[in-house]
């Protein structure tokens, strides 16, 4: 894969999230958004004053909100604040919630704890939260064969837990068959022309270290096929079209761009986001 | 797409080989229980032939993988060809088209190397070689490759196509991203593989490379049409990896097993078009399963003839 594809897939992308971020209207599209930017940053491996000041703008939209009845997954709410406190910006709210889960995490000192809270533990440590040691029950995985039969949304239970356990990769594992098999079902979901479920498979595979896979690059090669020319991720006129969307509806887009530039991210330097590269 | 559901892993079941061994046993009897329905309704019809030609190739690939032991199974098909082969009727209708993808002739390609030769027939493929049979056809390069294979296993001519040019025309020898590839280019490559590598394999002089990317392209669609419960596809994509050599992988047990987890206890292995429920006429199981179940069957054969050829050196299970 050439690296400039992927820069310039990058640096298109970064400027479309860019030309939305005035028009997003929750908390949650705003916590993407600077999900986003770091990970274009990170494939433009430009952390100059460019991408910092879209870093920061985005965190002058987030800290409008008050983030009190925040009900989404906390997990980018983590992240985020973890990218922000790097920029040595605070916000509030998002120090709050970090704040409930190192108690939360405090238990950990005493047993353990199930392995999905790797990912929040090694994000609060990241954004300098002193989260006590603790102890990890072991994943148990499941086998090739469950994971191929499984329904689309169990497989994305799976991704999502799968990087949870890993702490987006920070904690390398092997995990058996499934390094074998998850490439694959990557580029079976691309034939189903499903990006969310390549983007996370793609990212699952980062994980497990097999990024470098042959099923992996055909994956990679067909989601930078899936950009348009303004820089957003997904050929989704027709889908839009049959649910009564106007084609030009950007919202539809916004989400697929932000998972596809974190998958690509993942994919040429998996770990990116601890600075593992 | 059809949403797959989850089936159980069949834990601690028996291992494969006994798994394929079981399945090659009451996948044999069913096809033998069905004779009837493989003949054409009319066979001045070349478009009625499709089952029977389907069972040839059966027949001429099993009397070489299948042991001694086992060739009185296959005496039920022997006999229904033989009776086939013997009717004027069979050989006019084949003589009649020299310009044509003849399915009478690829019947008796395939069968011709087992020693199922007739006089008459032999005296009409002289005749439609004459004729140009087969090289004035015009063919995908996958087909073209199939009918090298067939003279050359007939023994027609002294050697099959190699990894060449004709490989190279092919959708496997273009190299194309499996996410892109249409269904009928699949069966291109999984058709290319066989003819490529006798169907069972092992792929004796190929290019190390070509081995290779046939063999992600093989493992990347086996995963998809194994999602898909398309055991059609899945079933000859496992045979490729036989043939391919890669059929010690965790990722070829786990689709050999999910495969042979699909065969219905009567002895069919359900085709993509198959609905359970909808109709249980024996005609319509027929009908739209029994090519899966001869794909399953292919399947089953190379699979134990390649382990006993490496347990013994030669001898077939």
């Amino acid at each position: 894969m050439s690296e400039t594809v992927t820069q310039k897939a990058a640096r298109d992308a970064r400027r479309w999230l860019a030309g939305h971020a005035s028009a997003l209207e929750t908390a949650d599209e705003h916590l993407q958004l600077i999900l986003g930017l770091t990970a274009a940053e990170s494939l433009l491996a430009a952390s100059g004053a460019g991408g910092n000041r879209l870093l920061h703008q985005a965190a002058a939209g987030l800290a409008r909100f008050g983030l009190q009845d925040f009900a989404g997954d906390p997990v980018p709410a983590l992240a985020a604040h973890a990218v922000l406190a790097g920029q040595g910006v605070r916000i509030p709210a998002l120090a709050a919630l970090a704040g409930h889960f190192t108690e939360a995490l405090s238990d950990g000192a005493r047993r353990p704890l199930p392995a999905a809270l790797a990912l929040p533990r090694a994000l609060l440590r990241q954004a300098g939260s002193a989260v006590p040691d603790v102890v990890f029950r072991k994943p148990a995985w499941p086998s090739a064969y469950r994971v191929v039969a499984s329904r689309r949304s169990q497989l994305l239970t799976f991704c999502h837990n799968l990087g949870c356990r890993t702490a987006w990769g920070l904690h390398r594992m092997r995990a058996g068959q499934l390094d074998a098999v998850l490439p694959y079902l990557a580029v079976s979901y691309a034939r189903d022309w499903d990006i969310d479920m390549v983007c996370m498979l793609l990212r699952a595979c980062a994980y497990l270290g097999v990024a470098g896979h042959a099923g992996t690059g055909w994956a990679v090669q067909w989601l930078l096929d899936q950009q348009q020319p303004n820089g957003a991720f997904g050929l989704l006129a027709p889908e839009a079209r049959l649910v009564g969307y106007a084609g030009a509806e950007w919202r539809l887009y916004f989400q697929p761009t932000v998972i596809a530039v974190w998958a690509l991210a993942e994919t040429r330097a998996p770990g990116f986001f601890w600075g593992m590269d | 797409m059809r949403s797959p559901r989850l089936f159980p892993e069949p834990a601690d079941g028996p291992l494969l080989p006994e798994l394929v061994d079981e399945r090659l046993t009451i996948g044999l009897a069913w096809i033998n229980d069905h004779l009837a329905q493989f003949l054409p309704a009319d066979r001045t019809n070349p478009d009625d032939m499709k089952e029977l030609t389907e069972l040839a190739l059966l027949y001429g690939l099993m009397h070489r993988w299948l042991g001694a032991s086992r060739q009185s199974w296959l005496e039920p098909i022997r006999q229904v060809l033989v009776a086939y082969l013997a009717d004027p009727v069979s050989v006019h209708s084949a003589q009649r088209q020299p310009h044509f993808y003849n399915p009478y002739f690829l019947l008796y390609l395939a069968v011709r190397g087992a020693g199922l030769r007739t006089p008459a027939f032999e005296a009409a493929l002289r005749r439609v070689r004459r004729a140009g049979y087969p090289r004035r056809l015009e063919m995908l390069p996958y087909r073209e490759l199939e009918m090298h294979y067939l003279q050359w296993r007939a023994g027609l001519t002294s050697r099959a196509q190699g990894w060449g040019p004709l490989f190279r025309a092919t959708t496997l020898g273009r190299a194309s991203s499996p996410v892109y590839m249409a269904k009928w280019q699949v069966y291109s490559i999984t058709h290319a593989l066989f003819y490529l590598t006798d169907f069972a394999g092992p792929a004796a002089g190929a290019p190390a490379e070509a081995v290779e990317n046939a063999r992600l392209d093989t493992e990347a669609l086996l995963v998809h049409f194994w999602r898909e419960q398309d055991w059609d596809l899945t079933g000859e994509l496992l045979l490729n990896l036989v043939a391919l050599d890669g059929h010690d992988t965790p990722l070829f047990q786990a689709g050999a097993t999910a495969l042979l987890s699909a065969w219905r206890p009567e002895g069919f292995l359900p085709g993509p078009h198959y609905a359970g429920r909808a109709d249980r006429s024996t005609g319509y199981r027929f009908k739209t399963c029994y090519h899966t179940t001869l794909v399953g069957l292919l399947f089953c054969g190379a699979y134990l003839y390649r382990k006993a050829e490496s347990r013994q050196g030669g001898e077939g299970p």
